[in-house]
């Protein structure tokens, strides 16, 4: 039954909670084991709703791709050097920057042609604050 | 003139045996005939389409293009100036570029005419173009079938005549997987090897701009020329582009082919690919 009290959407009310990571990764287990108040809470940050055995379902399923992850830990990589991206080459620091010059761009007006609101020179917005 | 043939289009062109415009009609032809079933092209705007064959005309009297006159059907996530870019989403139903993506200013200085923007499932995230916000693009082979995705409308613009060659663009699969469902060349190439600059993102550490085409010498062509180091790129490959064409003269003998063993992975349904069929298939390509 879906009932609107269950729904932990609805039920969500933000605050400091909300900041908190889903999973406590700060644990320090070797091996992460995920339980149902793990998926609750994932699913309360992802607005989303599931049924009971559904939590279940998704408890196991998330253990499966975190034992998966975890096979990485068998690399030794104590001689390999870190690596951020694979398309970086030893001349990587000549290839990506360039001179900090003015080069020609769009003007103000094809900036703001797609602008459903523009106003002198700027893009208006809904007042937020 | 067979617009299966991006090369021949480009040869005759240029030594003046067609015209571009004449090029561009058939295929503008073709679209009016046939696309209102397929449901391949998002947008088409015949009269830019004229007028960028005529410009074509003008130049190739002067100096050889390498792309002459050939049309050209990009999928909606690639920028293209003055033209809708949807990304087959209702978010951006009225969203006009205001600059070209790297490899469209790439393909139209190489004389190519951009003939339409291809439909696509949202944002690319989807493999069946069933997942347009406008429509369902349709296998040319039979209508009751998908055409595969997300670069569906790109496949299906190519495999039924309505362009020379396109682009799709491919984050896991999405180029490859409708050119198999559609019997056309799809390429995912290395990553960095065609800029993603005016590529809508995905996944920026995985998206690629991805060519199809009828033909082997065809992908070579256009692969060649949209390839490359750009600067607004800086994840493209600061690698030279070999002389793809070229290679075509190579000997197929001594190539390796490669079958992922993870096709056969754990938590993979393996079992079409244990098909004798599949097996027929290796040793027909090994041998």
């Amino acid at each position: 039954m879906a009932g609107a009290a269950a729904l932990p959407c609805l039920a969500y009310a933000g605050g400091p909670e909300a900041c908190r990571p889903p999973l406590d990764v700060a644990r320090g287990d070797s091996t992460m084991s995920i339980t149902p108040e793990d998926v609750l809470k994932i699913a309360e940050l992802a607005r989303l709703y599931f049924e009971e055995e559904e939590i279940e379902a998704f408890a196991s399923q998330f253990q499966r791709i975190l034992d998966y992850v975890e096979q990485l830990k068998q690399v030794d990589v104590r001689n390999v050097e870190p690596t951020s991206h694979v398309s970086l080459t030893a001349d990587y620091e000549k290839t990506i920057f360039r001179e900090d010059e003015v080069r020609p761009s769009l003007t103000v007006e094809e900036s703001l042609a797609n602008a459903p609101d523009p106003g002198s020179g700027h893009f208006r917005v809904p007042k937020v604050l | 003139m067979n617009i299966k043939d991006a090369f021949g289009i480009q040869a005759a062109v240029n030594a003046g045996e067609i015209s571009a415009r004449e090029v561009a009609e058939i295929a503008l032809k073709r679209i009016e005939a046939v696309d209102g079933r397929l449901g391949a092209f998002l947008t088409v705007e015949p009269e830019t389409v004229k007028a960028r064959a005529d410009e074509i005309d003008r130049i190739v009297k002067e100096r050889k293009l390498p792309l002459a006159g050939v049309p050209v059907a990009i999928k909606d996530n690639i920028c293209v100036r003055a033209m809708r870019t949807t990304c087959g989403s209702r978010i951006l139903d009225n969203y006009i570029s205001p600059y070209s993506a790297t490899a469209i200013d790439r393909l139209e200085r190489a004389g190519a005419v951009i003939i339409g923007k291809t439909n696509c499932d949202e944002f690319g995230m989807g493999s069946s173009t069933e997942n347009s916000a406008f429509k369902v693009t349709r296998n040319p082979y039979d209508l009751e079938r998908v055409s595969g995705g997300s670069s569906g409308g790109s496949a299906v613009a190519v495999a039924a005549s309505m362009a020379g060659l396109s682009l799709g663009s491919d984050t896991g699969g999405s180029v490859r997987q409708p050119a198999s469902f559609c019997n056309v060349f799809g390429l995912k190439p290395t990553y960095g090897r065609i800029s993603r600059y005016g590529l809508v993102a995905f996944a920026s550490s995985l998206d690629c701009i991805a060519p199809i085409a009828n033909n082997p010498r065809d992908m070579a062509l256009v692969l060649g020329l949209i390839s490359g180091r750009d600067e607004q790129d800086s994840t493209s490959a600061p690698v030279p582009v070999p002389d793809y064409l070229s290679a075509l003269n190579h000997a197929v003998r001594g190539l390796r082919l490669g079958i992922p063993r993870e096709f056969f992975g754990e938590g993979i349904d393996a079992e079409p690919l244990l098909k004798p069929e599949f097996a027929m298939l290796v040793r027909w390509v090994a041998n």
